[in-house]
């Protein structure tokens, strides 16, 4: 058994976007797995109620989001079928052992049915990988000529993605979930074939991939995260690997940091 | 079947259970079993649970216990994962639907087939390599042993740790202490299963005698009828879905909180903790109320109230005229109704498990009102043959206003045989020596209550207009403080 390599996946990833077939990448980060687990979450001014514990944080207010298992079950019922969904070329990112989240890992390993080609990391565009997916990855996104960008509305498309189409979404969608998620859908089946969606938008990015893989194979749809905040305009300072773009001293100090190294 | 016996003196053995005849029984019946469902016209997609007439009692907790979730998706095929998964799957049980069951209905030939060679079983488990499945290198006992021993005194002073510092500024950081070290001793179980692809080649063989083995056959019948890529193993810390056990065939019921516009400052409370609490196949909340100016502008201004269906009543009617009148307007799919007042607010999670068999229960018995808390105040009280966390009650109280269930084909007509107020239908009740279920209770509350913690309701939070903090103290401020009360309006007791 060999084991995966974040940097063989990236390379992998980059060779489906430079040869254009369409593929989907959905990603699960801890966020999604609370939500499969049914454990409440809040992230709410300034507050993150998370695992049972509450904390501060500083992320700005698209960032806000609220899961309670009583009042959001379809949402989490739409996360599990994405989480054990299976298709070729329908790539699945999962926490690992950097983000020292072996358990999770297992997790989403069995509601995958087991290790598959398809699976690979959540952090596949982030820590390590950030600088390679900043300068390998996205400066190939100029080359579909149709983009589609899921981001919250407060979202301005910048450089290569600035003439994609931007489908809003609202703060802490979890409240409107369906509504959200059937506007959403209906933006995109009925986009051009080879077109490319760039989906920023927490774990309604899994449900959209999921729904639209089944329906369309002739697409590609990227989970973006928060990777490329600084072409949707928005806050570009809410993850550690932000500041690993900013500077030789950011990098270096990115560099050094728990878990920037991705590892199976 | 002498290939299986070389090597180990059977019944001296750990393996002493194993049997031929053993295997043939368990496998014929769930091939048997499974071969019912078409006679009984099931459809491809329903969901089936499949478990061995032991279920629950044997095996580790791993296996024994059925682990369901509602918001599983129903395409795919569920069992235990256990420490053992490589060797063989648990046998137990399996919820799927009915499409992908069927194939169980070959699985006792099957089983006959590995045990006669009339297929390559022995073979793949003995020498040429075992699918999906990692060597293993188990620890002595010993160890095992001395490790359960230092986690669990290791997990006892952390929890206590965590309990007595609940609130202090030192919680977050002894909270975090405990799930470090939750996770340094529960890492996760890699198995060939989870880390392999399906087609990988092993080197991984068992002893013979190992091979007389119902998990390995389930395996190999697994993979050989192509159930394996459909198949999705479930752990029983997957999910939390509450701990008390999991809601098996849900009814829908609806909640009805009867009420009236002079008590509306109470809706907020009544409608937020019902939410809040009440399991999700409560599908509608009714609030009953009467028809007047009031009650809309109420209904109006206070936002709790739109998650709400209100039904009115006629102010002028007598109260038992007020609920057959409102009763009859509830949805039609609703048999039973989960009924309360106002001022009965839930405190806590009601027990879903409890509830949902209560109304499958009620749905199959002659009893048609259960009171959902008990009370001290009846004739007689009886053990219930039927339902052990009931207890039968002759006369008193045995039906008054409380927390209740009710079978609406049945309650209608018994309250259309009055003509009352509340406190007039609740002497009449008591004079007609009625026999009456109610939910046992462990607490007393007050002068009759005897409350339970499968339905924790502040019954009642209102009496003679005001709130009872006499018998309800902590909750009535606790809840006070959630919804903005100002007890001081109505005024408290004691």
């Amino acid at each position: 058994m060999k084991t995966p390599c974040a940097r063989e996946h990236l390379e992998k990833v980059t060779n489906l976007i430079a040869n254009r077939k369409p593929f989907t990448f959905i990603r699960f980060s801890d966020g999604e797995i609370e939500v499969l687990r049914n454990r409440y979450l809040e992230i709410n001014d300034g507050k993150t109620k998370f695992r049972g514990r509450e904390f501060d944080n500083n992320f700005p207010e698209f960032d806000k989001k609220r899961f309670d298992p009583r009042k959001h079950s379809h949402i989490r019922e739409d996360l599990i079928g994405s989480a054990m969904y299976r298709r070729e070329n329908f790539i699945k990112g999962i926490p690992t052992s950097h983000n020292d989240a072996l358990i999770d890992r297992e997790f989403l390993l069995r509601l995958n049915g087991g290790f598959t080609e398809e699976i690979s990391f959540s952090d596949l565009f982030l820590n390590s990988n950030y600088l390679a997916y900043r300068k390998e990855i996205v400066p190939l996104f100029s080359q579909y000529s149709s983009i589609y960008v899921v981001a919250n509305y407060r979202s301005k498309l910048k450089e290569n993605i600035s003439k994609g189409n931007l489908v809003e979404i609202p703060d802490n969608f979890f409240e409107c979930y369906k509504q959200v998620k059937e506007h959403v859908l209906g933006s995109l089946q009925g986009i051009e074939k080879g077109a490319l969606v760039l989906s920023s938008a927490s774990s309604l990015s899994n449900v959209v991939g999921y729904e639209l893989s089944k329906e369309r194979n002739d697409i590609t749809f990227i989970d973006v995260g928060t990777s490329i905040n600084d072409l949707l305009s928005l806050d570009t300072n809410t993850r550690q690997y932000h500041i690993s773009n900013s500077g030789f001293l950011s990098r270096v100090k990115s560099t050094f940091s728990k878990g920037h190294q991705i590892k199976w | 079947m002498n290939k299986y016996e070389k090597g180990l003196v059977r019944h001296k053995s750990r393996w002493f259970k194993n049997s031929p005849q053993l295997l043939v029984g368990i496998t014929k019946s769930r091939s048997n079993a499974i071969k019912l469902l078409s006679e009984h016209n099931v459809q491809e997609d329903e969901w089936v649970l499949a478990t061995r007439w032991d279920q629950g009692c044997a095996g580790s907790k791993e296996v024994n216990i059925v682990n369901i979730d509602k918001s599983l998706p129903k395409e795919y095929f569920y069992l235990s994962y256990f420490s053992e998964v490589d060797e063989g799957y648990a046998d137990m049980w399996f919820f799927t639907n009915k499409k992908l069951a069927s194939k169980f209905e070959g699985y006792n030939d099957f089983i006959v087939d590995c045990l006669a060679g009339e297929n390559d079983y022995f073979e793949k488990f003995t020498s040429s390599g075992w699918p999906i499945a990692l060597p293993r290198n188990p620890k002595p006992d010993a160890v095992i042993r001395l490790n359960g021993y230092i986690n669990k005194i290791a997990s006892l002073v952390l929890n206590l740790s965590v309990k007595a510092l609940s609130g202090t500024k030192l919680y977050n950081k002894v909270f975090g202490l405990r799930a470090k070290f939750e996770k340094i001793v529960s890492k996760p179980l890699i198995t060939g299963e989870n880390s392999l692809k399906l087609d990988s080649k092993t080197q991984v063989v068992f002893p013979s005698y190992q091979g007389l083995n119902i998990h390995a056959m389930l395996k190999y019948f697994c993979i050989s009828n192509g159930l394996r890529e459909d198949m999705r193993f479930l752990d029983i810390k997957d999910f939390e879905l509450g701990g008390k056990g999991l809601v098996i065939n849900p009814l829908d019921f609806c909640y009805v909180i009867y009420s009236h516009s002079s008590f509306s400052d109470c809706w907020e409370m009544a409608i937020g903790q019902a939410l809040e609490n009440l399991p999700y196949n409560c599908k509608k909340i009714y609030l009953i109320t009467d028809d007047s100016d009031a009650s809309r502008s109420s209904l109006n201004s206070i936002e709790l109230c739109h998650n709400v269906t209100p039904l009115f009543y006629n102010n002028k009617d007598k109260y038992t005229k007020r609920l057959t009148s409102t009763f009859s307007n509830i949805d039609e799919r609703f048999e039973h109704i989960y009924f309360v007042h106002e001022d009965m607010p839930l405190t806590d999670k009601v027990d879903s498990v409890l509830l949902n068999s209560l109304f499958h229960y009620i749905s199959h018995s002659n009893e048609f009102y259960i009171k959902l808390v008990d009370t001290n105040y009846v004739d007689k009280k009886e053990k219930h043959i039927n339902f052990p966390f009931l207890v039968k009650n002759y006369g008193g109280y045995s039906f008054s206003v409380q927390p209740s269930l009710m079978k609406l084909k049945h309650m209608i007509p018994f309250l259309q045989g009055f003509d009352c107020d509340i406190y007039s239908l609740e002497q009449m009740a008591i004079e007609s020596n009625l026999l009456f279920s109610a939910v046992k209770g462990d607490r007393k509350v007050g002068k009759y209550l005897i409350a339970n913690q499968s339905f924790p309701h502040i019954a009642t939070a209102i009496s003679k207009g005001k709130w009872c903090t006499d018998e309800w103290p902590k909750e009535i401020r606790t809840l006070a403080d959630k919804y903005k009360l100002n007890l001081s309006e109505r005024g408290m007791l004691g």
